[in-house]
C-alpha cells in the first residue's frame, strides 16, 4: 500500500492507495510548520482505513515549498555565482535581468573566470589556477558556504565545472555546490539561473527533507519516502537535498497524472481549479505535454523541462465584479470560508455564484439582494474563461475530453462547449495526491554518440540499458521498467553523425522484497 | 524628436524578430545588452532617414554566426566596440 501526500501553499492533500483503489483520502489545511499538517493527514489516513503502519510500503510527497520559497523570496541562501567562460559574456553578468529583490536575496556575489570549452569540447581557454585561487579566497573572506558554478558548454563538457567544485570542496569543507551541467540544458544564462536558484535552496532542502523524515517517523512509518519531480518521477531523499529545484513544477504534473489515473484517459485536457487560479494542462499518452518555451520561476528565466500550463486567474475564491462580467484575478484565497457570502461573509466570490444558482451546496448562509442577472452573467463569464483557455491549449481543432480536478472543480458545473466530454471524477479534489502516489522511479542517461562509429540501433539499445539499470538502482522494480522518453539531438558544427542522446526509463517503486532474486 | 528608452525594448525586439522572420533566434540576450547600454548612456534619438544629411557618416554593425553557439558564448557590446575601433 502506498500513501501520496501533496503539500500545497494552502492545502495538504493525502491519499492511501490499496493497489489502484483509494482506501482513504483527506484534504487538510497546510500548517505553518508543514510537519504537523503531514502528521495530521497521516493520522487520518491510517485510522480511517484501519491499515497498520507496517503495511505501508512507501510514501510519496509532492511539495510546492521550494517553488513558494523562490516566489516569495523566503529561505533562500546567499550564493557565490561563478561563471566560467571569459572573454565571452563579460557584459552580461550572472543575475542580469533578474527582479532586483531576488538578486538581492542571493547577494550578487559574482565571479567571472576564464575557461570553459567550445561546442566540440576544445578548451576555450584553460582554467587559471591563480584566478581560481583568488575567487576561493574571496568566497572564504565573505563567509559564503553556497556556490553555483556555470561554464560555457558544460552540458557537453562538464570538466571545468567539476575541477572548480573539487577545489572548493578541499578549501571549504561542507560547502554546498550546484554545478549547472547537472541541472540544465544548453543555454548558458537559463542554465546558470537554474543552478543559482537550486543552490539558493540547498540548505532549505536539507531542512525540508529532515522535516518529512521526522513527520513519518513520529507517526511510526519507517518505509522509504520519495519526492515527486517535474517530469512525474520520484527522487529519493538524498537526491532532493541536491536538486530541490527539480520539484518546481511537480504540483501541476501530479494533478495531470492524477487526472489520468482517475479517468483512464491518456489524451485529455485537464483543468485544475484551486482557490485563486485554474491551471490548464494537456495529457499526451498519459504524461503532461512539456513546454517548449522558456519558463520563468519567480521572475527568473530557466530552461527546466516543465509541463505546458496555462494559468487563468479564476478560482473558487475569485472576486466577482461588474455585475458578474469580471471574475478574478484577485481572490480571497483560503479566506473563502470566512469572507465568501455563502459562508456568511460579505465578499461576492465565484463559489457564491454556484451556490446561489443551486449548482453547489457549500457554506449554507442565506443570500440576499443578489440580482439574478449577476448570477447568470457570472456563470457565463466562468464558462467563457474556461472554454477560451481550453481552446488555447487544444493540440488540434478536434475537441478532446476535459477532466476537472482540484478543490474548485465545482466552478465548471456545466458541460464545456470546447470539450468533447467533461469529466469530474470521484476523488478529483485530491487528484494531485493521487498523482504523487502513482509516480514512478526514473533513470536518465545522456551520452554523446556518433552514429558512424556505433549504429543508431546499437547506440539506442546501449543507452536505454544504462537508463534502465539506473532506474533499478534508484529503487524501481526491474520487471516494470520501460523506456519513457528518447531525445535525439543532432549536433551541428561537429563531425557528421554526432548526436546527443538522452533516454529516460521509468518503473514502479519496488516492493519491500526488492533486491532479492 | 522621439526618444527610445528601455520601456520600448520589449516591442522593439518583438518587431525585430518579426522582420527577421525569426532568424537569429531569441532576441533576449540582445535585449539585455541594449538595456544595459540604455541604462549607461540614456535614451537614443529615433530619426527618420530623410533627416540625415547626404554625407552623414553612418556605420551599421552586425553579427553572423550560429545561434546555438551564442547561447553559450554570450555576445558582448565590447565585440561591437572593438569592431568599430579596429
Amino acid at each position: 500500500m502506498k500513501i501520496g501526500i501533496d503539500v500545497g501553499g494552502t492545502h495538504t492533500d493525502a491519499v492511501l492507495l490499496r493497489g489502484d483503489e483509494v482506501a482513504s483520502s483527506i484534504k487538510a489545511l497546510t500548517s505553518s510548520d508543514v510537519t504537523s499538517g503531514i502528521i495530521e493527514a497521516l493520522e487520518h489516513l491510517l485510522s480511517d482505513s484501519g491499515v497498520a503502519e507496517t503495511e505501508i510500503e512507501a510514501v510519496m510527497l509532492g511539495t510546492t515549498q521550494f517553488t513558494n520559497a523562490v516566489v516569495e523570496r523566503r529561505q533562500l541562501s546567499e550564493v557565490a555565482a561563478i561563471r566560467v567562460g571569459l572573454p565571452s559574456g563579460n557584459g552580461l553578468l550572472p543575475m542580469t535581468g533578474w527582479p532586483s529583490d531576488i538578486a538581492a536575496a542571493l547577494g550578487e556575489n559574482v565571479y567571472m573566470l576564464h575557461g570553459g570549452t567550445l561546442y566540440d569540447g576544445q578548451p576555450l581557454s584553460p582554467l587559471d589556477p591563480v584566478e581560481v585561487g583568488r575567487v576561493i579566497d574571496d568566497i572564504k573572506l565573505r563567509n559564503l558556504d553556497t556556490v553555483a558554478i556555470s561554464a560555457a558548454f558544460s552540458p557537453m563538457t562538464p570538466e571545468p565545472e567539476l575541477a572548480i567544485a573539487r577545489q572548493l570542496q578541499e578549501a571549504i569543507p561542507g560547502v554546498h555546490i550546484t554545478c549547472s551541467h547537472n541541472i540544465g540544458r544548453l543555454g548558458l544564462l537559463e542554465r546558470e539561473n537554474a543552478a543559482l536558484l537550486n543552490a539558493a535552496l540547498l540548505k532549505f532542502a536539507g531542512q525540508v527533507v529532515g522535516a518529512f523524515r521526522s513527520a513519518l517517523t513520529e507517526r511510526g512509518l519507517t518505509c522509504p519516502f520519495y519526492v515527486s519531480q517535474n517530469d512525474g518521477t520520484l527522487m529519493d531523499a538524498e537526491f532532493v537535498r541536491q536538486f530541490p529545484a527539480l520539484t518546481f513544477a511537480s504540483g501541476p504534473t501530479n494533478s495531470l497524472r492524477g487526472a489520468c489515473k482517475l479517468t483512464g484517459l491518456e489524451d485529455a485536457i485537464v483543468i485544475d481549479i484551486g482557490g485563486t487560479t485554474s491551471d490548464i494542462g494537456v495529457l499526451q499518452g498519459g504524461f503532461p505535454r512539456e513546454s517548449n518555451i522558456v519558463i520563468e520561476v519567480g521572475g527568473v528565466r530557466t530552461n527546466f523541462r516543465m509541463p505546458d500550463i496555462l494559468a487563468l486567474g479564476l478560482g473558487g475564491g475569485s472576486l466577482v465584479k461588474d455585475d458578474g462580467n469580471t471574475i478574478g484575478p484577485r481572490s480571497v484565497g483560503h479566506a473563502l470560508v470566512t469572507e465568501g457570502m455563502a459562508f456568511g461573509g460579505d465578499t461576492l466570490t465565484a463559489t457564491d455564484l454556484l451556490v446561489a444558482s443551486g449548482r453547489a451546496k457549500v457554506g449554507g448562509a442565506p443570500f440576499e439582494n443578489l440580482p439574478p442577472a449577476t448570477i447568470e452573467n457570472g456563470l457565463k463569464t466562468i464558462r467563457d474563461m474556461l472554454n477560451l483557455g481550453v481552446e488555447k491549449m487544444m493540440p488540434s481543432s478536434d475537441p478532446l475530453p476535459v477532466v476537472l480536478v482540484g478543490g474548485g472543480a465545482i466552478l465548471a458545473s456545466d458541460e464545456l462547449d470546447a470539450a468533447s466530454e467533461t469529466y469530474c471524477p470521484e476523488h478529483s479534489g485530491v487528484a494531485n495526491a493521487i498523482g504523487a502516489a502513482i509516480a514512478q522511479i526514473g533513470g536518465e542517461v545522456e551520452r554523446l554518440v556518433n552514429y558512424r562509429e556505433l549504429s543508431r540501433e546499437d547506440a539506442l539499445a546501449q543507452v536505454a540499458n544504462e537508463a534502465r539499470a539506473m532506474a533499478v538502482g534508484a529503487g524501481a522494480d526491474a520487471s516494470t521498467v520501460r523506456v519513457a522518453d528518447i531525445e535525439e539531438t543532432t549536433i551541428s558544427y561537429m563531425a557528421e553523425g554526432s548526436t546527443r542522446l538522452r533516454i529516460k526509463a521509468v518503473g514502479d517503486v519496488a516492493g519491500p522484497g526488492r533486491g532479492e532474486g | 524628436m522621439v526618444k527610445l528608452g528601455s520601456d520600448a525594448l520589449e516591442d522593439l525586439s518583438a518587431g525585430a524578430v518579426f522582420l527577421a522572420t525569426g532568424g537569429g533566434g531569441d532576441p533576449y540576450v540582445a535585449k539585455l545588452i541594449a538595456e544595459q547600454a540604455l541604462e549607461q548612456y540614456g535614451p537614443v534619438d529615433l530619426i527618420h532617414p530623410e533627416e540625415l544629411s547626404d554625407d552623414a557618416y553612418v556605420v551599421a554593425i552586425g553579427g553572423v554566426g550560429a545561434p546555438t553557439v551564442s547561447l553559450e558564448l554570450l555576445p558582448s557590446i565590447d565585440d561591437a566596440r572593438a569592431t568599430l575601433q579596429g
